[in-house]
């Protein structure tokens, strides 16, 4: 077995996102007496994805998540957080954050495991193409070896076989400005993205260029909660993700007031807050931002502000402040009361955090986050071929790089889920377990 | 009590007269020029003013009062001073209520300020291309410099990092950001830097060699080498790091290689001892069979009664003498001096099973240059054309044989 990775660092976007990992029938709402179960997650998975998504894979994810979360926590040896997330669009609390909020801690536990089991993970290796038997099959891959991202040209070609099959991993194209303005001509360079430099389409490329089938690839993502006063994902985003959005108020700063439930799934937040004239701002109060173990990390940065009274905020930022306290106050209201009127966002059984002094402040821009679309797979992880819409031998494809789970919107804390369960179906079925 | 009011009017007046930067025209209600202030009277110097109408004096586009308001009402007029290259607006000001006792006419500069912004605006421009420059050139040797950099505030957090530093220890810019400096070795490590960054002062520079971890939690062996400065009265630490895995396992294969040779040298040296007694005890054969053999026959030659038994001696003689050339002593001992100090080298080498990329390696040769070398000492050994014979196991069996 052999880990091919482009870059000279290992782990790619996962190794940079917030580890966030929805599993149904988690053994902590058991705990927490939340009643859920595969199908109540899947029925979210395609409510946000309008119906787009292919249901044979996302029952598969919802039916593996809690197999896969157990995999990370007890197999990998991951450690997770003791309290569930209630993420955007999901109708229960089911996600498990990883005790230092990143994502990191899962590619480590990975790439340890690796290193135990003496499987070579070769850096700075780029994938340039599949290598077909006559009947098609996939038997291996071209490669550049010691390439150097991104300078074409570098490196030399190489040719490796593979005796049982090869699974393509490649991620998404986030960072591809040209494939992504072929499929969204809006999408230019000047739009941020949270992802790695790396996040290009050549090995999705290589896969269509064998006849793989193409799903969904203009449905992008656009992320809610990154901050405009840091580049790419930053430190804030998983501060806005786990207590911001979830215990403060999403606001529009021209007018002072809130315009979108804080607690919808990522595209309608995202197209809320991109309409025109607004200016979204977030507002969560000292207790509950202090719930963030990294919150010292962000003021530090100055990613996320901190103010003693709302004046000072609404001074500093250029907020009308009476409009402001307006808000807040009814926001508070409806907390003791229970009921959002106003958007209907779902306040939850857990405990509830008013908005009280001293006041965090993040300012808000969605930045390009994750691309739904990409190669067919069936719920065995084979690559679909475009004509015969049956398998491509010897090819398998998990994560990002394939498309159809997640349709027009994927909700938060299901790309890792994705990721494993596919990945490991990946693995055996390449493998002839 | 009203009139001291009127004349703190007509002080404050006065003042404002005087103090303010614009020009002002005094006038009668025909618009004739009676009086300026100061500041008018320097601009419109070059030519004169009083006693014309303002709107001659100021070159309006009318040629009577009424035109004059009407030209101030309608817009705001401007007056160019061409020898002081400024520009005015002009304001039109009826004194009194009605019956208009004149007017002031008021007259703005709109150049200074201007061209004051558009110098600012110039240098902040140039300035902060330069502060570009240098930033990118700063950025440039932060990145392209071959050793990892990593800035460490007084929390002990990474706040800052190169691309080499990442790559040293496997973790993403994003994620090495934030993480203490304790996570980058292990527990000695830990406590080396944490000491060198309690310990250090401005302008010191201190160094240890530790255990790095990289990402997948394996270990390498590296140089961090702290300094200190001082940034807007916080402490902040740079940590260069550079992995010396390759560099510990040069030293390591030099050791072994130091190693071996020595272990060759004593080999030859040994062959090279017995040789020399082989060569001794040859002599002295030589010398005993000259002295019991030669010498007694030579005599007897002298005292040899007759001629036929001379002849018989000296035929003895002629055969002992063959005989004495004949297999005495290897070949080798003589063929070995005649070996180069170089090839002698190098047949230690291949003595120590060293193969021949690793003597060019060892020696600095060229591989031909020892191809070269080896024909020769075969060649001297007399070993050309004996394909089946290699250096090594002749070389080997010489020893053996010159010990045994």
């Amino acid at each position: 077995m052999l880990v091919i990775e482009k870059m000279k660092l290992p782990g790619g976007n996962s190794a940079l996102s917030g580890g966030l990992f929805a599993a149904a029938n988690a053994p902590l709402q058991a705990a927490d007496g939340i009643e859920d179960s595969p199908a109540l997650m899947a029925e979210d998975m395609f409510k946000a994805g309008h119906g787009l998504n292919h249901p044979e894979l996302v029952r598969t994810v919802a039916e593996g998540s809690l197999g896969a979360f157990l995999w990370c926590r007890d197999d990998l040896g991951v450690v997770f957080a003791d309290s569930l997330h209630h993420g955007g669009g999901h109708s229960v609390p089911r996600i498990y954050s990883p005790a230092n909020c990143s994502g990191s801690v899962i590619l480590q536990a990975m790439l340890v495991k690796c290193r135990e089991l003496g499987i070579p993970i070769r850096l700075q290796t780029a994938m340039k193409g599949f290598i077909q038997d006559a009947g098609g099959a996939v038997v291996g891959a071209e490669v550049i070896a010691d390439y150097i991202f991104p300078r074409e040209g570098s490196g030399s070609v190489r040719r490796i076989g593979a005796a049982r099959g090869v699974v393509l991993a490649t991620g998404g194209y986030c960072q591809d400005v040209e494939f992504r303005k072929v499929h969204d001509p809006g999408l230019g360079a000047a739009l941020e993205t949270t992802n790695h430099p790396g996040a290009t389409a050549e090995g999705l490329v290589s896969a269509l260029r064998i006849g793989a089938t193409p799903v969904h690839l203009s449905w992008f993502q656009m992320g809610p909660w990154t901050s405009r006063d840091e580049e790419g994902w930053g430190v804030s985003t998983m501060f806005s993700v786990l207590v911001g959005l979830r215990h403060g108020v999403m606001i529009d700063a021209c007018t002072g007031r809130r315009f979108v439930n804080e607690l919808a799934d990522r595209l309608s937040r995202s197209q809320e807050m991109v309409a025109a004239g607004r200016d979204p701002m977030l507002i969560v109060g000292g207790v509950a931002a202090r719930q963030y173990p990294n919150l010292a990390q962000c003021l530090k940065r100055g990613a996320v502000k901190r103010y003693g009274t709302l004046e000072e905020l609404a001074r500093d930022q250029a907020i009308d402040s009476a409009a402001l306290a307006a808000t807040l106050e009814h926001y508070n209201r409806s907390l003791d009361e229970g009921v959002d009127e106003e958007f209907g966002r779902p306040l939850g059984t857990q405990e509830r955090y008013r908005i009280e002094p001293p006041y965090h402040l993040v300012r808000l821009r969605p930045k390009l986050h994750y691309c739904n679309g990409g190669i067919q797979i069936d719920s065995g992880a084979r690559v679909l071929d475009l004509g015969r819409h049956r398998p491509i031998p010897g090819l398998h494809a998990a994560g990002e790089v394939t498309g159809g789970v997640h349709g027009a919107c994927r909700l938060g804390g299901v790309a890792i889920p994705e990721c494993i369960v596919f990945g490991r179906i990946a693995g055996r079925n390449a493998a002839g377990l | 009590m009203e009139q001291r009011w009127a004349s703190f009017d007509a002080s404050i007046g006065q003042e404002l007269f005087e103090a303010t930067s614009d020009l002002i025209l005094v006038t009668d209600p025909q618009g004739v020029i009676l009086r300026t202030n100061r500041k008018a009277g320097r601009v419109l110097a070059d030519a004169p003013t009083l006693g014309l109408p303002f709107w001659v004096r100021l070159g309006l586009p009318c040629d009577t009062l009424r035109g004059a308001l009407d030209v101030c009402a309608a817009q705001v007029p401007r007056f160019t001073s061409e020898a002081l290259q400024a520009a005015f607006a002009i304001r039109l000001v009826a004194l009194g209520d009605g019956s208009a006792p004149g007017f002031l006419v008021l007259l703005s500069e709109t150049t200074g300020p201007f061209l004051q912004r558009t110098e600012l605006e110039r240098q902040v421009k140039e300035r902060a291309e330069a502060l570009a420059r240098s930033q990118k050139m700063l950025q440039t040797v932060f990145q392209g410099v071959g050793k990892g950099i990593i800035l460490v505030d007084e929390d002990m957090e990474v706040i800052g990092s190169n691309q080499k530093a990442c790559e040293t220890f496997g973790i993403h810019p994003e994620n090495i950001q934030g993480a203490h400096i304790r996570s980058l070795c292990d527990g000695p490590g830990q406590e080396a830097v944490l000491g060198m960054l309690d310990t250090i002062v401005e302008n010191q520079v201190m160094s240890a060699e530790v255990t790095a971890l990289y990402f997948d939690k394996s270990s390498f062996p590296a140089v961090f080498t702290v300094s200190l400065i001082t940034v807007e009265g916080s402490r902040l630490w740079i940590i260069i790091t550079e992995d010396i895995s390759r560099q510990k396992e040069m030293e390591q294969q030099l050791k072994t290689g130091k190693v071996q040779t020595e272990e060759a040298n004593i080999a030859l040296r040994n062959v090279l001892k017995s040789i020399q007694l082989e060569q001794e005890e040859h002599s002295a054969k030589l010398s005993r069979r000259i002295t019991g053999d030669l010498v007694p026959i030579l005599h007897k030659i002298r005292s040899a009664p007759t001629a036929e038994v001379r002849n018989g001696y000296i035929d003895f003689l002629g055969e002992l003498l063959a005989s004495l050339t004949r297999g005495a002593g290897p070949q080798m001992d003589f063929a070995l001096h005649r070996l180069s100090k170089t090839e002698m080298k190098i047949c230690n080498f291949i003595l120590a099973g060293f193969s021949t990329k690793e003597i060019c390696a060892t020696m600095n040769l060229a591989f031909d240059t020892v191809q070269t070398h080896r024909k020769n000492i075969r060649r001297k050994l007399g070993l050309s054309g004996s394909a089946g014979v290699s250096l090594h196991g002749y070389l080997n069996s010489r020893k053996v044989a010159v010990g045994a």
